[in-house]
């Protein structure tokens, strides 16, 4: 019997709110040192069938909720056929929830994000590529760390809901101010413009250290530094909006949860530029404060309780499934993406076995846009590699060049690549 | 290679900054060679909107004017075929219209579609030679217009809390309203009896937008709403 289960708690929301243009997907990908064998890439898709039964999935809609059920057939990997990011269509969403590329030495592998969050993709990733190296070259890679043995079952813990479990009684409040928002001449193609900055790892680390900040934290405050002035340039004094940066949260951590499907929260962590003209210092140690504030298990107990609480609702469960997406849609425009200017979300180091790293040069993660923030940020690490890859939906480029030049003003050596011809 | 502007490295064999679009000098052509794969790139693909559109169009101005063409040479007059060429205007008007601009702009084209059905009544009332379209077609298609654009203001325009529960009760206590107004034009143009079953929805509506009214004002009871209902 085919299994099927339910969304989880965060992953309600991407159903809800896709529309025939956007859908909330991210990539990761792996660049190899040789050229990728596509029937040996198509049975290492094949064999991490049965440990990572809450990938191989297709969204099913029904009367009451869309929900998950398993396929039976692994997705054949297929070359690259577009550029980064393409749009996955409800057909495609039907069929399987995720894709796996490949172009000369790359093994990419493009989610839906209601299958799993960044976390989960890069277990995936890792351990796809793991087994596609045992395969080609005949080597045995540790299954340390986040590399999956295939010879083991899926863990019940691997695919359950977290939010439920991890959830708090009393809900926190989600209303926040509204902050300002980027701007730009929609490309209206649906083509996903990508400009990766390369930065050695060491040296962002050294960075950001020396500014007493993690490298979000750093990143994150360099980028609400470059929103702020792109903001002055538009608007003048008490008029200007807060700068905020979502970021998004691995919950694993905070809760020791082991879970493979989606278990981030996102952050909002930002300045107001009408209280004074912060220097990137006072930017950085507001953010750490911030951080630390807001990262405690209680808090954040209380608000996945923000998220789930609603979800028990009598009245909601029992309505048709038009009627909850038309509130979803409704509270995802009040609170989803209202509260930042911008996403970055952060892998961090990605670490895998030194026989494996002989074998992979660099990985990138990119989050498509969101629904309304027409740019989006997204940063993994491997070995002495930091891929910043910012990705936008329309024309103008200021973001990208005002947060680059002004890390190579802080003495960051940039790389500057683009998907674009 | 380093953009002379951004200060940031470029590909080798990159033609510019993909930053600042500084053209990058190449003191030795090189092969451009990248992690990305432009030649894969599918070309944007073509609207096809306009075109259906316009068979659309094709297809509703050719069924209007085949009747009429029809009806001339049958009867010699527009006869039934004017009331095809208006119902084609009215549903051509509300229904595809709206589909030739980017985006639907609510406060154009909703007054355009009444306008077009109060249009269409008015044709049948004189074409029938009727009584009823001053008495009571546009006075009810004009509280219907009235009532449809002030909801639709609801819904799109951001209001505080309060004031959009506000204003949802004033919206049920005019619908309530619009009930005893329809029954009464019905007494008037078609000799009905009053007061046999409007009072009904219309007390249904009048109590629930005085409830909505109230609760806009009291602020524990709007929380207490907002959490159980999401209103």
């Amino acid at each position: 019997m085919k299994r099927w289960m339910r969304l989880d708690n965060a992953a309600l929301i991407f159903p809800a709110i896709r529309n025939s243009r956007w859908v909330n997907t991210f990539r990761i990908s792996a660049e190899l040192t040789e050229t990728v064998d596509p029937a040996v890439l198509a049975q290492a898709v094949k064999d991490l069938k049965p440990r990572f039964p809450s990938f191989y999935v297709r969204l099913g809609t029904g009367a009451f909720w869309y929900y998950l059920q398993q396929i039976d057939e692994a997705p054949a990997p297929r070359p690259e056929y577009a550029y980064p990011l393409t749009h996955m269509g409800k057909r495609e969403q039907r069929r399987c929830c995720f894709r796996v590329l490949y172009h000369e030495n790359r093994i990419a592998a493009e989610f839906f994000h209601v299958i799993t969050d960044g976390k989960g993709g890069e277990i995936f990733v890792k351990s796809l590529v793991a087994r596609y190296l045992e395969l080609r070259y005949g080597i045995t890679v540790p299954k340390e760390g986040e590399i999956r043995d295939i010879a083991d079952k899926a863990r019940p813990e691997e695919v359950q809901d977290a939010f439920r479990k991890y959830t708090g009684e009393v809900p926190m409040t989600r209303r926040e101010g509204t902050v300002y928002h980027l701007f730009g001449t929609p490309d209206g193609t649906g083509f996903m413009h990508i400009i990766t900055g390369l930065i050695p790892t060491d040296e962002l680390v050294k960075k950001a250290r020396e500014y007493h900040s993690t490298v979000t934290g750093f990143l994150s405050a360099v980028m609400t530094k470059t929103i702020i002035d792109m903001q002055d340039c538009h608007i003048r004094g008490k008029k200007r909006r807060p700068v905020k940066i979502s970021v998004p949260i691995n919950m694993r951590k905070v809760f020791g949860a082991e879970t493979l499907r989606n278990f981030t929260l996102v952050l909002n962590i930002g300045v107001d530029p009408r209280l004074k003209e912060y220097t990137l210092e006072e930017i950085c140690r507001e953010y750490r404060n911030q951080m630390a504030l807001e990262l405690t298990p209680e808090k954040m107990a209380a608000r996945i309780a923000a998220n789930v609480l609603p979800a028990q609702n009598k009245l909601l469960r029992v309505a048709p499934l038009f009627i909850k997406n038309m509130a979803m849609r409704w509270v995802y425009s009040r609170y989803g993406e209202r509260k930042g200017c911008i996403n970055i979300s952060n892998l961090g180091l990605i670490d895998m076995p030194a026989v494996m790293q002989d074998h992979v040069k660099r990985i990138d993660f990119v989050v498509g846009v969101q629904l309304t923030y027409p740019n989006n940020c997204s940063v993994a690490s491997c070995g002495n590699v930091t891929a910043v890859n910012m990705i936008r939906s329309i024309q103008e480029t200021e973001l990208e060049r005002r947060f680059f030049t002004n890390l190579v003003k802080l003495g960051i050596p940039v790389a500057v690549e683009s998907n674009e011809s | 290679m380093y953009c002379v502007k951004c200060g940031v490295r470029l590909e080798d064999g990159a033609a510019a900054c993909p930053l600042c679009g500084t053209p990058s000098w190449n003191p030795e052509e090189r092969e451009r060679n990248t992690h990305y794969n432009p030649e894969l790139y599918p070309a944007p693909e073509k609207e096809g909107k306009y075109t259906l559109l316009a068979v659309i169009t094709v297809v509703m101005a050719g069924i209007a004017l085949g009747c009429l063409i029809a009806c001339l040479a049958a009867l010699g007059r527009v006869g039934w075929s004017g009331y095809v060429l208006f119902g084609v205007a009215f549903v051509y008007i509300s229904a595809v219209l709206p589909f030739w601009f980017r985006r639907y702009y609510p406060a154009v084209f909703l007054p355009l579609s009444f306008a077009a059905l109060a249009g269409y009544l008015l044709y049948i009332n004189g074409a029938t030679g009727g009584h009823w379209f001053l008495s009571f077609a546009f006075p009810v298609t004009g509280m219907a217009f009235l009532i449809t654009y002030f909801s639709v203001g609801i819904a799109l325009i951001r209001f505080r809390p309060r004031t959009k529960l506000m204003l949802l009760g004033l919206l049920f206590i005019l619908t309530g309203g619009f009930m005893l107004l329809l029954e009464f034009f019905l007494h008037i143009s078609f000799s009905m009896k009053m007061f046999r079953w409007s009072i009904y929805p219309a007390a249904f509506f009048g109590i629930l937008g005085v409830f909505l009214f109230i609760a806009s004002l009291i602020r524990p009871l709007r929380r207490g709403l907002y959490k159980k209902f999401f209103i």
